[in-house]
């Protein structure tokens, strides 16, 4: 939220210079991580990305044109805890529909999905395998609240790699991308 | 009326599968189109049903009489297509092999799989790009507050995690309303118009009866859209039909044409039009209802009347009757569940299990065999495809014994259909569900095995699954599941080393299967309710028996009987489980193998690591259920009785029964890959074994396997269950027809309820399912209804390779 509202005043063309920039950065972030094997954080730079995008690409901003909806993800260990609250946010002097991120839980979440641990959170992720449902047969993650706002995040989430012209978060998190 | 059969019989003799393209030369092209079809995800419905849904929202207007607008809305203005030159009028979706998308349901579980889904690994269904942004963007966002899970969570949101734990029980109200049969011959007999007429008449009696008022109108306004459906093919078909340059498919479409001016809306005059007839109220039942287990019923009693009488006339040939027949399969078939990646794993392969029931005794108690029986048993034959679920009632002391061996005979041919099903025991099983005995003689079955009186019985007979694993696994650690925590889920029953005696420890465990009993009937019930506020089906009610004279949907009550059904996963293994701890933990005269019932539960929690002598004892020497052990017989008895026990007094939404059954679809293997070991020595991930099936490899005589199956109280499983039995294939010789219905025949004298089989050996299965191209179209039964081995997911593949195989010229097991 910070860098968005350092944003604010700036001309449309340096904005978005910034945000590919962030963009650039986030990812060689998530390089690190993931090479240092630290994921309890992957997920929190993940989202930092998705929410710039969602700035950044008016296609996808598209997928959640008026949509307002929080999510809690964590983990049982409480390493990972994250929201990701989707509203109406701030950009220039107009509202566009985007998503907020934070490091902590945020109350009354719509939905929260509590991974077994960073594993299992890294497992679903670098898969490629968008079954939620599997996950939760496996035990590898539960769901309470509704799930059909999961069920969208998830479709979301698996737009990013493609959006960023990958097949998967395995190719975004290879050195080479 | 014997000899007219016979004359049937013998000229339905010619006619083999090895002659279908010289005889039938429809039928071999449709086989082939049906088997070259590739599933197509349909968002036709959901479209047109949700842009309806938003365009009347806010309006002062009640949601039976939105929803009956809708659906007819939908079927006035859905898109018509002939695919091919079947014979019939009509099509569950606008796709040749259709997937309909219920978003009311659980249709939004393939959101995340929007990019995915049709080239995923298992069983992909084709997904267009476009329908896929309509999906996103139109569809989906409107139900992710409206779907029946997210309505029901609201009202009741712990007992709906526990459905989303998955492995503790699971209602199938979250997906369907279905499972039933509706009483077509209504249909058949007065028309569509005639029905639509005594709604409104009713709706002029009840004027000042504002529930009443509001049901007949909403039943006017749904059929009104069967009555455009059809006029909508008729007219499609003669327009084609001008342009169609093939002399053959010209002829067909301006007959179709001329069908399906006449039928629904008016009362069907020949077996052809009584068969378009049924078909397109079928398919419209869809528009309401999703597709999963709708079934046609007793199509042999049914379409008897146009049959005989076009037979007889000379207006129908063998070779006509076939043709038709043989059309209506495969549009059964022209449509399967659209299921995401996940569900593959449970449910896979299954097509939307239509179930049509043949032979059996009549209302009276007479012998129902006709003419047409042999004719759709012979389409039967012919046909072996994934659907229609072709079942035969047999009543050992009134039907034939030629009737028998002709059922036996076509199994032996097509390695796996129909199943057979015990008239004696399953009557009087339903007469003591407070079935009148008229009725109870008048069954057909639903979906998988289950029983109904047709037409009369709103059955919602699949709607609880209980996972008979994690009631032991409850009642073994003190109340805890694997998937809620440290906590007891609903009562602490005791630790491994509180009980002292097997039925000490045996109290717990039926205080644990009452306790997920109350729990699934109590969320059961709430999506009942929720069902009664949101979906109700007024298409559905004018086509039963009850509804009409009772002013009331069959959601609130409206049928004749109101049932539900209630399947158990897991009781072959649960039940050895349980004869293994008292064998081994409660047995002091076992001097083999003796341990503590901690001991016991830590070599299980442990998977048996390190306990291989264990693990060996469990599988080889202790007690099994297919045996004549004693202590197996009498615990397989205490189950079944359990099950019965708990259930019976509770009574679903609708004030009906819960009917206790034994099925499994895929359920078994797909759990049983994703649970733990358990005492009987079944080690994690192994699926269970199916339906009321005796676990594989037992070593135990084939007669011994259906003497245990047959003593089990047949009142105590209203529901019915699944018995599967694989025989080494063998000539289809009469000596062999006849030894496989006399043993058949037996089984069911010893009380028997139903029985299926796969006529395959162990090496044919191993085959397939390391090349499946070399196989494509090898059907299998497997626990309820048919599928396609090459489309089931590798725990169901080797669930089904594991069975044990008989010899059925020697009745021995034979070994893998």
């Amino acid at each position: 939220m910070d860098f968005i509202k350092t944003l604010e005043g700036h001309s449309k063309t340096i904005q978005m210079s910034l945000i590919e920039d962030k963009l650039k950065t986030l990812k060689t972030q998530i390089e690190t991580q993931a090479a240092g094997e630290a994921m309890d954080k992957l997920l929190y730079l993940l989202l930092q990305a998705m929410s710039l995008l969602f700035l950044f690409n008016k296609d996808y901003r598209k997928n959640i044109k008026d949509f307002t909806g929080t999510y809690v993800i964590n983990s049982q260990d409480k390493k990972i805890d994250v929201s990701a609250i989707f509203k109406k946010i701030p950009v220039f002097l107009t509202q566009k529909d985007g998503m907020e991120v934070k490091d902590r839980a945020v109350d009354n979440p719509t939905t929260t999905v509590t991974f077994k641990d960073g594993k299992a959170m890294a497992d679903f992720l670098l898969s490629g395998n968008t079954d939620v449902i599997a996950g939760m047969l496996n035990n590898q993650l539960s769901v309470s609240g509704n799930l059909n706002y999961l069920f969208k995040f998830v479709y979301l989430l698996w737009l990013i790699p493609e959006l960023l012209g990958m097949n998967n978060f395995k190719d975004l998190l290879s050195p080479s991308a | 009326m014997y000899e007219k059969i016979e004359q049937v019989r013998q000229q339905l003799k010619d006619y083999t599968p090895g002659s279908l393209k010289k005889d039938l030369p429809l039928l071999d092209t449709l086989l082939e189109l049906h088997y070259g079809a590739v599933a197509k995800v349909d968002i036709e419905r959901a479209h047109y049903m949700t842009a309806h849904l938003k365009k009347t929202e806010g309006l002062n207007s009640p949601m039976a009489i939105r929803r009956a607008q809708a659906i007819s809305s939908y079927l006035s203005n859905r898109k018509i297509v002939f695919h091919d030159n079947n014979m019939l009028g009509g099509a569950t979706t606008g796709k040749a092999l259709g997937a309909p998308l219920y978003p009311e349901f659980f249709g939004l579980s393939i959101w995340p799989e929007l990019g995915s889904i049709s080239t995923r690994d298992e069983n992909p269904q084709i997904l267009d790009k476009a329908d896929a942004k309509i999906l996103n963007f139109d569809v989906f966002p409107y139900w992710m507050e409206k779907s029946m899970s997210e309505a029901v969570r609201k009202k009741d949101p712990f007992r709906q995690s526990l459905l989303e734990k998955m492995i503790i029980y699971t209602i199938s109200k979250a997906a369907t309303i279905s499972h039933t049969t509706p009483c077509y011959e209504l249909v058949l007999k007065k028309g569509i118009q005639a029905m639509m007429d005594e709604a409104a008449l009713k709706e002029a009696e009840h004027q000042d009866d504002k529930e009443k008022l509001v049901f007949y109108q909403s039943v006017r306004i749904a059929l009104q859209g069967i009555i455009d459906y059809a006029a909508n093919i008729s007219r499609e078909a003669a327009k084609k039909a001008e342009t169609e340059t093939d002399p053959k498919r010209k002829k067909n479409l301006q007959r179709m044409a001329k069908i399906c001016k006449q039928v629904p809306l008016k009362p069907a005059r020949t077996f052809h039009e009584a068969v378009n007839s049924l078909w397109i109220c079928q398919v419209c039942v869809f528009a309401e209802n999703s597709n999963m287990a709708i079934n046609p019923g007793r199509l042999d009693q049914i379409l008897y009347p146009y049959f005989i009488k076009d037979y007889e006339s000379g207006d129908l040939s063998i070779d006509e009757a076939l043709n038709i027949s043989g059309s209506l399969w495969f549009k059964l078939a022209d449509n399967v569940n659209l299921v995401p990646q996940a569900a593959e794993k449970l449910f896979g392969g299954a097509g939307a299990v239509p179930a049509i029931t043949l032979g059996g005794v009549d209302k009276e108690g007479n012998d129902a065999v006709n003419e047409l029986t042999y004719v759709l048993l012979k389409v039967t034959e012919l046909l072996p495809i994934r659907d229609p679920n072709v079942n035969a009632r047999f009543h050992p002391q009134k039907n034939s014994k030629d009737y028998r061996n002709e059922v036996s005979r076509v199994i032996l041919t097509n390695k796996a259909i129909p199943a057979f099903f015990n008239d004696i025991e399953n009557i009087k099983t339903l007469v003591n569900q407070g079935e009148t005995l008229e009725h109870a003689r008048d069954y057909a079955v639903i979906g998988c095995v289950e029983l109904g009186s047709a037409g009369r019985d709103y059955s919602a007979s699949s709607s609880i699954f209980m996972m008979m694993y994690t009631i032991l696994y409850m009642a073994l650690h003190n109340g805890r599941t694997t998937v809620t925590g440290d906590q007891p889920l609903w009562k602490a029953t005791g630790n491994p080393e509180d009980f002292n005696t097997f039925d000490d420890f045996f109290s717990a465990y039926k205080e644990q299967t009452r306790l997920m009993a109350q729990n699934a009937v109590s969320l059961n019930n709430t999506y009942g309710k929720m069902h009664q506020e949101i979906l109700t089906t007024p298409l559905l009610s004018a086509l039963f028996k009850g509804p009409m004279d009772k002013g009331c949907d069959l959601i609130f009550g409206g049928a004749v009987y109101n049932s539900s059904g209630v399947t158990h996963i897991g009781f072959p293994d649960v039940c050895d489980s349980l004869c293994a701890i008292k064998d081994v933990c409660f047995n002091e005269n076992n001097t083999d193998m003796k341990l503590t019932l901690a001991e016991m539960v830590a070599a299980v929690d442990h998977n048996f690591t390190g306990n291989k002598l264990l693990e060996a004892y469990l599988k080889n020497k202790a007690p099994k259920y297919g045996t004549s052990h004693p202590v197996a017989v009498e615990m397989s008895r205490k189950l079944i009785d359990l099950g019965y026990e708990v259930f019976n007094d509770q009574k679903n939404y609708r004030g009906g029964n819960y009917r206790v059954a034994y099925w499994t679809m895929t359920n078994h293997a797909g759990y049983g890959s994703v649970t733990g070991a358990l005492p009987s020595g079944r080690k994690a991930n192994v699926p269970f074994s199916s339906g009321i099936t005796p676990s594989s490899q037992i070593d135990t005589r084939l007669t011994t396997a259906l003497d245990s199956v047959a003593g089990l109280n047949s009142q105590h499983t209203p529901g019915a269950y699944a018995l599967n039995m694989k025989y080494s294939p063998v000539q289809c010789s009469p000596e062999n027809v006849d030894r496989f219905g006399s043993i058949v025949q037996t089984y069911m004298n010893n009380g028997g309820q139903q029985v299926q089989f796969n006529i395959q050996d162990y090496q044919t299965l191993k085959d397939a399912k390391a090349d499946p191209d070399s196989h494509p179209h090898l059907l299998v039964r497997v626990s309820g209804y048919s599928a396609y081995f090459k489309s089931l997911n590798e725990a169901m593949k080797d669930e089904l390779i594991m069975r044990s195989q008989y010899n059925l010229e020697t009745g021995e097991f034979v070994p893998l």
